[in-house]
This record gives structure tokens, sequence and C-alpha cells, in this order.
């Protein structure tokens, strides 16, 4: 290790016990909440589905799920290590106490309050006052919020309407848009598909809907704000999202908890189905709560995203920043099944202290000249694992497909590990797969040459890194890309010198 | 036992009942005997094992392979020691040999030739030997194989292995430090199936080469652990095949950084065609404080039918942050644009699609005449 890698140890050090990293969404909110005490059986599945009013159907959907999770292994194949989860110590529901609200008037302020500390305005007044005085095209965002397993609030609901774009919580959708959730509810993710989408599809409580009609552009992006606050309790959210021929939405989602010595189960569903010509763009920036500098408490956050292309020329977008959680496993995939889809993923993965990330995705050609391009960011930190798992699968009949995978690691510090682990799997020769992956620590050039210029260390280190994630920060909304950038540099702070 | 289907469990019954080989009973069979007992071999769709059908191998373990060869043909010259297992002297090279090469729980199939060994050669490069004309190790009487390699300190020499049959070989090289080793494997195309295990401890200053080309098995598995102990060890694999029919391959290769400045440098070049299926795995680990490591790979794979199918899986596990890494995988057919242009200059389709899989094949291969007799290019 050169003298420089030496010095930047060190002030990992030193910083990093002077201030540790500011964890500013870590605050505990005190709110009176209906909660299920620990444990899961069949009483529990039903009493989930009894709280939400669900249909029978809905219920039966949930038991047959719950039934398949019981006859599942936990996976261990992750490049991933944890003490064994005990499923029947966490509780599985728990929601703010009283009515659903009917409109944000109705809202606990004091979960109003919550969101806004968080930085998500769910006063629509607020934002349109804003505008107002703005560009009249100022971006708007729409927002769900999902407070533990309950969403809160859906702003914007109106204006959406007007262009017939449907954006509820999924309970909502259970009992408005029945036909729909009943055609695509577990269409892309079975609920067999694993241990975890088993076990979610038997208890998910809330999450969001959207279906964007025909020939519709979204007017406007619409976001999640997943908020994990009680204690012992698991978020086990459920997104569908459909777009029909050629309509286009931008989707954002974003999470934090608050800090506890104990973790934290989140298992998510996210399914996309876009058809014909549609286009759907999912971005997460993740910032679950990652535990201390010792590894003590955090999210372990096990979730499954996919998306299905069902239509020709439709194409799925995901994008991700992952800084949070303790333990991140996911794989966003896209299943290209429509002629001339195109599958794409972005990817910046930041772990320090003790966290770990197995993250990646699965990119399935099935239909002809379907395309997929792949670019993951991967900077491990402290003594944290980072691995890129991924997999690109070219069935027989995706003639004339084409992929392009580029996965790239750094490494700051040398008490880290930087893992690949990429799949390839060819059956006809028209398809053509591409990867690159490269591993390198920041170099003491690059650094010597900032601070030759006057930069510090942490600022120099910061930029480097920044300038790595680049292509995956471009991809970004705008006003997420800033908060991305921000939030890495944030979580950069005392991991670097 | 023809007719008798074998899973991992009924073979490790049938083995136990049969009792280890009687050949070579000096060996220690310890570990490998504790493996069948606690009934670890792997079984069928075990992650190391996704894309060759194990059980079909277990089948053939019992019979062995009927083709073997009846004498043992090992040529050299010089000053080059090789003694038969069967001899003391064999178990004093073992000893030289020092730890094992490889993990038995990472290739537990190893302790299967342990249990039924029938040939077993040592080969001892003395230090300061000179220039060494090659060690040819041209046949081995018996389906389970072994072949131990000592190449002493600051010594130069060469280990080819011929094409000859077996169910199972296994290959343990070690080359001390400053010493250095060129190591050809030649796998003709074969209708019987066979794995094999080449486990490599390079030391500080040494230098491993191996070049392998093969034409496949009816089920053929190389499994290659090189293991970069001394400071600045180097290592270079170089891997070419070309499948056709319904030949099977799979390589399995691991590179395990465990020194600091080491380099490794990895170029794989496949043709799969007909209903052939070829695998590389290939993995580079880079352990703690295995600093100034710079390992790269590349695999490139052409697909010259429609039923022909390539499962390509380069992995990096680094755990050292000054350390330059990187694998490149790609998959594709022939470019037709390059076969349309060499028509336009009046030479056939198939001479220029003959002459593109040649200069493919060749960034893998440097012995054109080797890869010439064996078919592996025209």
């Amino acid at each position: 290790m050169s003298e420089q890698s030496n010095e930047l140890a060190d002030l990992v050090g030193a910083e990093h016990a002077a201030t540790g990293r500011e964890y500013t969404a870590g605050f505990v909110t005190e709110i009176e909440t209906d909660t299920l005490p620990p444990g899961l059986d069949e009483n529990v599945v039903r009493a989930i589905s009894g709280k939400k009013e669900e249909p029978a159907w809905m219920t039966e959907w949930r038991l047959d799920a719950f039934g398949r999770w019981q006859r599942m292994r936990t996976p261990r194949w992750a490049h991933v290590q944890f003490p064994d989860i005990d499923f029947q110590a966490i509780s599985y529901f728990s929601a703010p106490k009283g009515d659903a609200p009917k409109s944000l008037d109705e809202v606990d302020p004091e979960l109003l309050r919550t969101y806004e500390k968080l930085g998500i305005p769910l006063h629509e007044r607020a934002r349109l006052a804003g505008v107002e005085t703005a560009a009249e095209d100022a971006p708007q965002v729409a927002v769900d919020a999902v407070f533990d397993s309950v969403s809160v609030a859906t702003t914007f609901k109106e204006r959406l309407a007007e262009a017939g774009v449907v954006f509820c919580s999924m309970s909502e959708a259970i009992r408005e848009h029945p036909e729909l959730v009943r055609k695509y509810l577990g269409s892309v993710v079975p609920k067999p598909d694993n241990f975890y989408a088993a076990l979610n599809s038997a208890v998910f409580s809330d999450g969001s809907f959207v279906y964007v009609p025909k020939n519709t552009r979204c007017p406007m992006e619409l976001s999640t704000y997943f908020r994990i606050n009680a204690e012992n309790t698991g978020q086990f959210e459920r997104t569908l999202i459909i777009a029909d021929e050629g309509a286009y939405v931008s989707y954002l989602e974003g999470c934090t908890a608050p800090m506890r010595d104990d973790n934290q189960l989140h298992a998510a569903v996210v399914e996309l189905v876009a058809l014909a010509d549609a286009e759907i763009k999912y971005s997460t920036v993740q910032n679950w709560y990652p535990g201390d500098e010792q590894g003590n408490g955090g999210i372990y956050n096990f979730v499954t995203k996919r998306g299905a292309c069902l239509g020709e020329r439709s194409k799925i977008s995901w994008t991700q920043v992952e800084t949070g959680s303790a333990i991140t496993w996911k794989y966003p995939s896209v299943v290209l099944r429509g002629a001339d889809s195109v599958g794409e993923f972005y990817s910046v993965a930041l772990t320090r202290n003790f966290q770990q990330a197995d993250t990646g995705t699965k990119m399935t050609h099935i239909g002809p000249r379907t395309k997929s391009t792949i670019v993951s960011k991967g900077i491990s930190a402290g003594r944290s694992q980072n691995s890129y798992r991924g997999r690109v699968r070219m069935n027989p009949g995706a003639k004339g497909a084409r992929n392009y995978t580029q996965c790239d690691s750094l490494l700051i510090g040398d008490a880290c590990g930087a893992h690949t682990f990429p799949y390839i799997e060819s059956k006809l020769p028209s398809a053509v797969v591409e990867h690159e992956a490269t591993t390198s620590k920041v170099s003491d050039e690059q650094l010597f040459l900032c601070q030759q210029r006057g930069i510090e260390p942490e600022r120099a280190v910061a930029m480097i890194v920044n300038g790595f994630c680049r292509d995956v920060f471009r991809t970004l909304p705008m006003e997420f890309a800033v908060e991305a950038a921000k939030l890495l540099e944030v979580s950069l702070e005392g991991a670097v010198g | 036992m023809a007719g008798l289907t074998l899973n991992a469990g009924s073979l490790a019954e049938a083995l136990l009942a049969r009792g280890p080989a009687s050949y070579a009973p000096w060996l220690d069979r310890g570990p490998h005997l504790e493996l069948i007992e606690q009934r670890a071999l792997p079984e069928l769709r075990s992650e190391a094992w996704r894309h060759t059908n194990i059980s079909r191998w277990y089948q053939t373990v019992l019979n062995g392979n009927e083709s073997v060869a009846q004498s043992r043909r090992i040529e050299f010259a010089g000053a080059v020691e090789v003694v038969d297992f069967e001899e003391s002297r064999a178990a004093e090279l073992l000893e030289l040999r020092g730890d094992e090469l490889y993990q038995l729980s990472a290739h537990p199939i190893a302790a299967l030739n342990a249990m039924l060994l029938g040939a077993g050669v040592a080969i001892r490069v003395p230090a300061r030997g000179g220039r060494l004309h090659p060690v040819r190790v041209v046949d081995l009487p018996a389906s389970y194989q072994r072949i131990l390699m000592i190449v002493e300190s600051g010594a130069e020499a060469e280990l080819i292995e011929e094409p000859s049959p077996f169910t199972h070989r296994l290959v343990e090289l070690v080359v001390q430090s400053g010493a250095r080793l060129l190591h050809r494997r030649l796998q003709a195309a074969s209708p019987h199936r066979d794995c094999s295990l080449v486990a490599v401890r390079v030391e500080a200053n040494a230098n491993y080469e191996l070049a392998q080309l093969s034409l496949g098995g009816d089920l053929r598995r190389n499994d290659i652990v090189a293991t970069l102990s001394g400071e600045s060890a180097h290592v270079t694999l170089r891997g070419a095949w070309r499948l056709d029919g319904t030949r099977h391959l799979d390589n399995q290769v691991a590179v395990h950084h465990d020194a600091p400045g080491g380099t490794s440098r990895q170029t794989y070049r496949g043709v799969a065609g007909g209903r052939s299926r070829a695998v590389l795995n290939g993995r580079i680990e880079i352990a703690p404080g295995a600093q100034r490591s710079d390992a790269s790979l590349s695999t490139k794979n052409l697909l010259a039918s429609d039923t022909a199918e390539v499962y390509a899986k380069p992995e990096l596990e680094i755990y050292a942050n000054d350390v330059k890494c990187s694998h490149g995988a790609t998959v594709g057919a022939i470019d037709e644009d390059a076969v349309n242009y060499f028509r336009t200059r009046g030479i056939d389709g198939q001479t220029a699609r003959s002459l593109f899989v040649r200069g493919f094949l060749r960034e893998a291969i440097d012995d054109v005449e080797t890869a010439r007799r064996l078919g592996v290019i025209q």
C-alpha cells in the first residue's frame, strides 16, 4: 500500500471516529400505531387481508402464496453473510392509527411533518405556490407516501386523473381496479418466484399502483416515498406499474428508516409491465439506514424487481443509486419478450463500514432484435463487500439480439472487497453479448494531480467518484441526479480522506 | 454395474462397499474416504455443475474407461527424475510438494481419483538442470491417473499431456521460486466422458504457462486451479476449443493471487458448432494483502450453429485495493461483413470462414502445428 493510501486510510479512521457519517433520516416519529403482534401464520395473513378489507380472491391469493412460501428454503447463494432471520419475531403489519385519510387535510400533521423533514413535500398547495413564481412548466412530482405498512397520502391525484393516469396505493387499486390488479399482479414476479417474493405475496401491506392508458404521456414524474418507522416490523410493499400501448411514465422511488440497533427486513416486490411502444423509466435512490460504523443495525433490503417488455418496441429502464441498507440483495431485471424491445440497467452501489451489497440485473432476451444495456458502478469502502451479479441470457428466439455490459468497481481502503459475477448464456449465433469489467482503486496519480491544484483529498475523491458514476447519473431525472450526487458525497464523507 | 443409474448417494455406497484401490497403498486416502462417507460428492444441478450433467459422468465412474492404455508411456531425456507412484520415492516427492494444491471441498470429485487411483507418475526437474527436453506424458495405464511434477528453483521445464483416455486425471504442479514451467494440454475429440483437475502452485518470481487445446468429449470437464503463492509470480493461461456434433466442454478455472505483485493473464477463444455446449467459468481471486496484483481475463466465443450453446462466467473476487483487474467476455457469430469482404477479393465463403476461425483461435494458440494435428484449426 502506498504512503498516500495509508494517509487516506488514516483519515478514514480519524474523521470517522470524530464525526461518523450523519444519517439525517435516522429519527423516529412518535405516532400511535395499529401494529400486529410478531409472528406469522395463516391467521396473520388473513388479518392483514381483513384490515385492508380485501375481496376474497385477494385473500385466497395471499394464502396460496403463504402455503408455497412455507415449503421454500431460504436462499444462501448470495455473497452476503447474516444470521438466520427469525420470521416469527417480525411484526407483519404496522399502520398509523385511525381511519384512512380521505384527503391531505385529514393526514396526521405529525406524519406530514415527518415527510417535510425528509424533504418530501406532500402539500400540493405549497408546491403549486412555488410554481406560480417559477416557470410555468417547472417539473412537478406526484408522491405516494408509504409509512410502515400503509400508504398515507397520494398527491396530485386529480391532475393525473384528467390525463387518465391511475396513481394510487395498492390497497385502493385492489378495490377500484380489480380487473387490472387480477390480470397483472404476479404476472411478472410469480408467487413462488423466490423465497422473499413468496413471503411478500403473502403479507404485502401496501405500495403503489400505476396505470398509464394508451398513447398517454404521464404529465408529471411519479414518486413513492417509503418510510419504515415502527420497531421490529418488516416492510413488504408491492408496486405494480402498467404502461399501456404507446404510454410513457417515469417513476421515482426513495426510502429511509430510523437508526436502530436491530436489523429490519424490507422485502418488496416491484412489477413493471410495458405493452407495445410503451416506456417505463424506474429510478431508485435507496437510502435505508445502513447500520452504524460497527455494523450494528440497518435494513436488510431483499427486493425482487422485474419488468416485462411484453409489447413490440417497448422499453424498460432501471436506474438505481444504492447507498443505504446493511445488506442489499436485489436484481432489477427485464424480460424482453416483444420484438425490438429494449432493457436498460444503470446502477451505482456504494458500500462502506460493514455494508454488504449483492446487486445487479438479469436481462432475458426472448424476442427478436431485443437490446439490453447494463452499466454498473460499484464503490466499496471501509470493511464492506460489494458484488455485482448479473445474468444475460439469449434464448433461441432472440435473433439479432444484442447486449452490452460494463461493470466497474472502485476500491477505497484495503479492508473492503469488490466482486463481479456475471453469467452469460447464449443459445444462438446471431445474438451478440459483450461484457467488460474492471476493478481498480482511486489512483494515487489522480489524487496527486488534484492535490497539486489545491483540491482537498476528500473533495478530490468525491470528484473522482462522481466522474466514475457519471454514466449512471446522467440517466436519472434532473432533480434526482442532483440528490444522488449529493447523497453519494455525504455517504463518502469520512469514508475517504 | 452396467445398466445401474448412479447418483451421488448410490455411487458413494458402491465406493464404500468396494473400498480404496490397492495401488500405491502408502497414499493417505483419509480425507477422501471421509468426504465420500459424508456424502459430499456433488449432486446433480449443484452450482459448480450447472452446465454439466454430473450424473452422466457418475455412470462411467465404476467401470472406468474401456479404451485406456495397456502400458505407461512417458518420454523424457536428461536429468529429469520420473518415478511410479508405486515406488516409495514417490512418497518423498509428494512430501516435497508440501500442502495440498487445491481444496478438496471445492473439488470433491478428486476424492474419487484418490479412491480409485490406478496409475501415477511423479516427476522432479532438478534445480540447475539446464535447459531440458520436454516431458511428454503419452499414456498412463488406468482410468484414474495422477501426475505430480515439481520444478525446482530456477529450473526450466516443459510438460506435454498428449491426448489419452482416462476417467479422471489429477495433475499437481509445483513451480518453485524462479522456476519456469510451460504446460501443454492436448485434448483430441473423445467419445468418452472424462474430468480432470490441474492444480498448480507458483512460487516467488516463478512463471507458469498453460496452453490447452481441446475438441471436447461426450462429456469433458477441465478444472484448473492456479495459486500465485509467492511474490511477483506470473501465470499465463491460454485455452482454445472447437466443438462440433454433440461435444461438451466445461472449463472451470480459478486463479488465486495469494501474494503481492503477482500477474496473471488468461486468454480463451472458442468455437461451438453443431449441438455442442461450451462452458467457461473463470474466476480471479485476490486475497487480502495481495497488493499490486495485476490480473486479466479475456474470453471470446463464436457460435457456429443455431443449436450450439455457450455459457461464460468470468468472475472477480477482490479483497485488496491496490490492484488492477479486468475481464472481458463476448459471444457472437462470425462477422458476415468480414466474410463478404473476403469474397469481394475472390476468396469463397467457406475458405473465408475457415481463415476467420483460424485467426480467431490463434489469439489463444501459439502452437499452430499441434493445433493443426489435433484439428483445432484446419
